[in-house]
């Protein structure tokens, strides 16, 4: 009997009518209970590897193959009618596209009715799973009420519920905020020790999963890069793909250190061990009581500031809203965002930000107390009216894509606001903005086609060719590998430089910490902290980046990569020169 | 487009056999199409509008109310100025172009007030049947009949809020854009939504890709299915089956005897109403009280 669940040989796949290969002949195994993580840019077939391990590539998408996909030593070809299911699961990116049934119980017993399980055994196995991930008390709920979180959890206990030998998951806490995103990745981690499940998983996020990985595999164009233990990638990867470390690696590689942790701990104790200091255990990590009260101070008197918000491009206050079923998501929201400036608004799922943000767009209307734009009340304004002077970016990119080319698209855009189209000096400024954005080339491709990172900057640059004053984005890092957010923060700084101002919903801490001038904290409806990345992120449990988890109790103003890289050459300096 | 009208299965869960929570609703559609009488009718209406508050639909009932209103005034304008057939005249009105001379008759007045009964009571039993049923249960019990029927019937059926939350979103999209949605005559408003139907179906086409991808992943498309259910009969459904069978045998009775007989046309017949219309319609609305006033939800 093998010891492979799953093995790739000499696998190679052409996606209908790509002009490329998209898998270039892979010999590649996976163990019996391995946690395998598999890491790459966008583009580079790590979705399609997931796919060519369950037969979903050539089955469901067509296409060229060339070699062998095995399960347990049996070509997948040789499974029947997707019998295949039963032995390997696989959990999808967006969970709103993968629920089928309007119930939570239903839905778990989806899969079990597709492979003719019988009654009695079904509901022994309904039941088992919903203890399993504790959602008994949401069987009964419409999936279409439940939370993102949510939504996954039962996604993966409705493949769990097939009883799977081997798990496979692609980017499954990509829509998340961080607190939800840990406790699936926590359930993963956990059906595989207890229950010896084979897990494939692939992430962009690899701060949030190099841990949990026996094994890391990163694939570049198509081929394995490289294939091994978690330490050996650390090494690869700071020698050969910069962009796949994780911040906490990327600090050590770039201060010039021999170390290359991939955990906060395992930085941490080497940071502590240069400062001569123990790392901090204390709740306070060091700080003093008189600094942490005199940072309260400074925080509140922020938030109830009567001048300053003179000069503020988007004023809140007391905006209270509740949506028509009842729930009031703004509970006497105070809010200034001054012009020039690039505002993170971070806070958990249900804290009320994309809801803010839309009041910041006149999309909704305070039902109580009063929003402005530019001094001017949202009350009387219609969103088209903002169009030109607030560009407004959604979490959904495919939304503002519909015409034929992306010239097209930006075209539309500027005639909505009686901007010229056509003209030299027009199709000048359309291609600047593409070009700023790395669209050039994809000027006259269907938006549609592109990739999904593509895809968010085109529906950027369509908000852009109406030359706004300001942006405020949804979620703009989600789907993005990390060269493009590098990319993207980049973008956002120079057009906060040229005068523009930015405000961003994100759950990307680390975006945040990078660029951020400004950060706001949502919680319950209100913004309940406000302040500098440094001060407002140094300490966090679930908002803090991975730098400033490193540095925390020996120097807690550090967030930024470039600010540890800094603070990390002085400690070793420090320590040559003891 | 209001999602809240499409928010199926979100509502409480009632511990009656999936087939008594379809068949009453049934039940009172087919009754509303066979019955004349107005007697019978209002009281029929009465029940209804009763079931809905029980079965926890009467704020999608209202939200239904509001966008058939005009259907509601249409069928009585219509039924007034067309009906020539009515003798009792109330008004006689102008001559118009290809209707003729306006007689305003009692008799077509009535009719029509009995349409728009009728009509409501159609909305009520929709409204109820989608309140106090979920689709994953009204349709695990096609299921056990035409499996593969009852997937596609709940795929379409999550479809409609899927579409009303993606068009509002599209929407908002469109209008920060630039796009006024609101403004100007129909014309301008249609046209203004023209990019939201591209967006919606590039949108809705990629979505079932993906939504077909994640199903054969779970083996869907191996061919037959087992079905799912924890539909249970009580005597509660018992209870419920008697009363609806009882209230059936009634209304045979009921046009047997003539106490249900109604003629609009050229006069009324069965004016004033005869006392047995009044016993009968009486004891076939308390019969159908009966399944929503033992109705009970679970505990959650």
């Amino acid at each position: 009997m093998t010891r492979y669940d799953l093995q790739l040989e000499q696998f190679t796949y052409r996606y209908p009518d790509a002009p490329r290969l998209t898998l270039d002949r892979i010999d590649w195994q996976v163990e019996r209970g391995e946690f395998v993580l598999l890491a790459g840019p966008s583009g580079c077939g790590k979705s399609t590897l997931l796919r060519a391990l369950n037969g979903l590539v050539p089955e469901f998408y067509g296409g060229e193959i060339g070699g062998r996909a095995l399960f347990r030593g049996r070509p997948l070809a040789e499974f029947p009618n997707r019998s295949i299911a039963r032995h390997v699961g696989m959990v999808f990116q967006d969970p709103e596209k993968q629920l089928v049934m309007s119930e939570v119980e239903r839905e778990i017993a989806f899969g079990l009715e597709n492979l003719l399980v019988p009654e009695s055994e079904m509901r022994r196995r309904v039941a088992e799973v919903m203890s399993f991930f504790d959602l008994t008390a949401l069987r009964h709920r419409a999936t279409a009420d439940l939370s993102g979180g949510e939504k996954q959890k039962v996604a993966i206990a409705a493949v769990m519920a097939l009883q799977p030998d081997v798990l496979l998951l692609d980017e499954p806490t990509s829509q998340l905020d961080p607190g939800a995103a840990q406790e699936i990745l926590d359930l993963i981690k956990r059906m595989n020790e207890e229950l010896g499940l084979t897990v494939v998983l692939v992430e962009q996020r690899l701060d949030r999963v190099l841990h949990l990985a026996d094994r890391i595999v990163a694939m570049h164009e198509g081929r394995i890069d490289y294939d091994g233990e978690p330490q050996g990638f650390a090494r690869y990867a700071s020698e050969q793909r910069p962009e796949l470390l994780p911040p906490v690696t990327k600090l050590f590689a770039d201060a010039g250190r021999p170390e290359r942790p991939l955990t906060v701990k395992a930085a941490r104790q080497t940071v502590a061990s240069l400062a001569g200091v123990r790392p901090a255990a204390d709740p306070n990590g060091g700080e003093s009581d008189k600094r942490s009260l005199s940072r309260f101070f400074r925080n509140v008197r922020r938030m109830f500031r009567g001048g300053e918000s003179e000069g503020a491009m988007f004023e809140a206050r007391d905006v209270r809203y509740a949506y028509p079923d009842g729930e009031e998501v703004l509970k006497g929201l105070d809010l200034d965002i001054l012009p020039g400036r690039l505002t993170a608004i971070l806070g958990p799922n249900g804290a009320g930000k994309s809801t803010m943000l839309r009041h910041l767009i006149a999309l909704l209307k305070p039902q109580e107390g009063r929003v402005r734009i530019d001094g001017q009340e949202t009350s009387c304004l219609d969103p088209a009216d903002l169009a030109g002077k607030v560009g407004y970016l959604s979490q959904y990119p495919a939304d503002y894509l519909f015409h034929e080319t992306l010239r097209a698209e930006c075209e539309f855009s500027r005639r909505l606001i009686g901007l010229p189209v056509g003209t030299e000096e027009a199709e000048r400024e359309i291609d600047a903005v593409l070009d700023g954005l790395g669209l050039l080339a994809a000027r006259d491709r269907n938006p549609r086609d592109l990739s999904g990172g593509e895809r968010q900057r085109a529906a950027l640059a369509t908000v852009l060719v109406q030359r706004p004053d300001a942006l405020l984005l949804d979620e703009p890092t989600r789907g993005l590998d990390s060269g493009q957010k590098d990319r993207l923060g980049a973008w956002l700084s120079r057009f906060v430089e040229d005068g523009g101002t930015v405000i961003l919903i994100t759950h990307d801490v680390e975006f945040a910490a990078e660029y951020a001038q400004e950060v706001v904290l949502l919680d319950d409806g209100e913004a309940v902290a406000h302040g500098a990345p440094q001060e407002m992120l140094a300490r966090g449990l679930f908002f803090a980046p991975q730098t400033g988890r490193v540095f925390r109790g020996v120097d807690d103003r550090i967030v930024r990569l470039a600010d540890g890289v800094a603070a990390l050459r002085n400690l070793a300096g420090e320590e040559e020169s003891r | 487009m209001n999602r809240k009208l499409f928010s199926f299965g979100s509502g409480p869960f009632f511990r009656y056999h999936a087939a008594t929570l379809t068949v009453y609703p049934m039940l009172l559609l087919f009754l509303a199409v066979a019955l004349q009488h107005p007697i019978f009718l209002l009281m029929l209406l009465a029940v209804s509008v009763l079931a809905v508050w029980r079965g926890g639909g009467l704020s999608a009932f209202g939200t239904i109310l509001r966008y058939a209103w005009p259907l509601l005034l249409l069928i009585v304008v219509l039924n007034v100025l067309v009906s020539k057939d009515g003798a009792t005249v109330l008004w006689i009105g102008p001559n118009l172009f290809l209707l003729g001379k306006i007689r305003l008759t009692m008799e077509a007045l009535l009719f029509s007030g009995v349409m728009v009964v009728r009509m409501l009571i159609v909305l009520a039993a929709g409204a109820l049947f989608v309140a106090w049923l979920s689709p994953d249960r009204s349709l695990g019990l096609l299921g056990r009949i035409a499996r593969r029927s009852a997937v596609t019937a709940m795929m379409t059926t999550r479809l409609a809020p899927y579409l009303a939350e993606q068009s509002e979103q599209i929407g908002d999209v469109l209008r920060t854009r630039g796009v006024r949605l609101d403004q100007g005559g129909p014309v301008q408003r249609i046209a203004a939504r023209k990019p939201m139907v591209s967006v919606l179906l590039i949108s809705a086409l990629e979505g079932s890709w993906q939504v077909a991808e994640a199903m054969e992943a779970r083996g869907y498309g191996m061919g037959r299915r087992t079905s799912y259910t924890r539909e249970r009969w009580s005597r509660r459904d018992g209870l419920a089956w008697a009363a609806m069978t009882a209230a059936v045998w009634l209304t045979v009775q009921s046009a047997w005897s003539g106490w249900s007989e109604f003629v609009f046309y050229p006069r009324l017949i069965g004016w004033p109403f005869a006392g047995g219309a009044w016993i009968a319609a009486l004891v076939l609305g308390t019969l159908l009280l009966v399944p929503p006033l033992f109705a009970k939800r679970s505990r959650r």
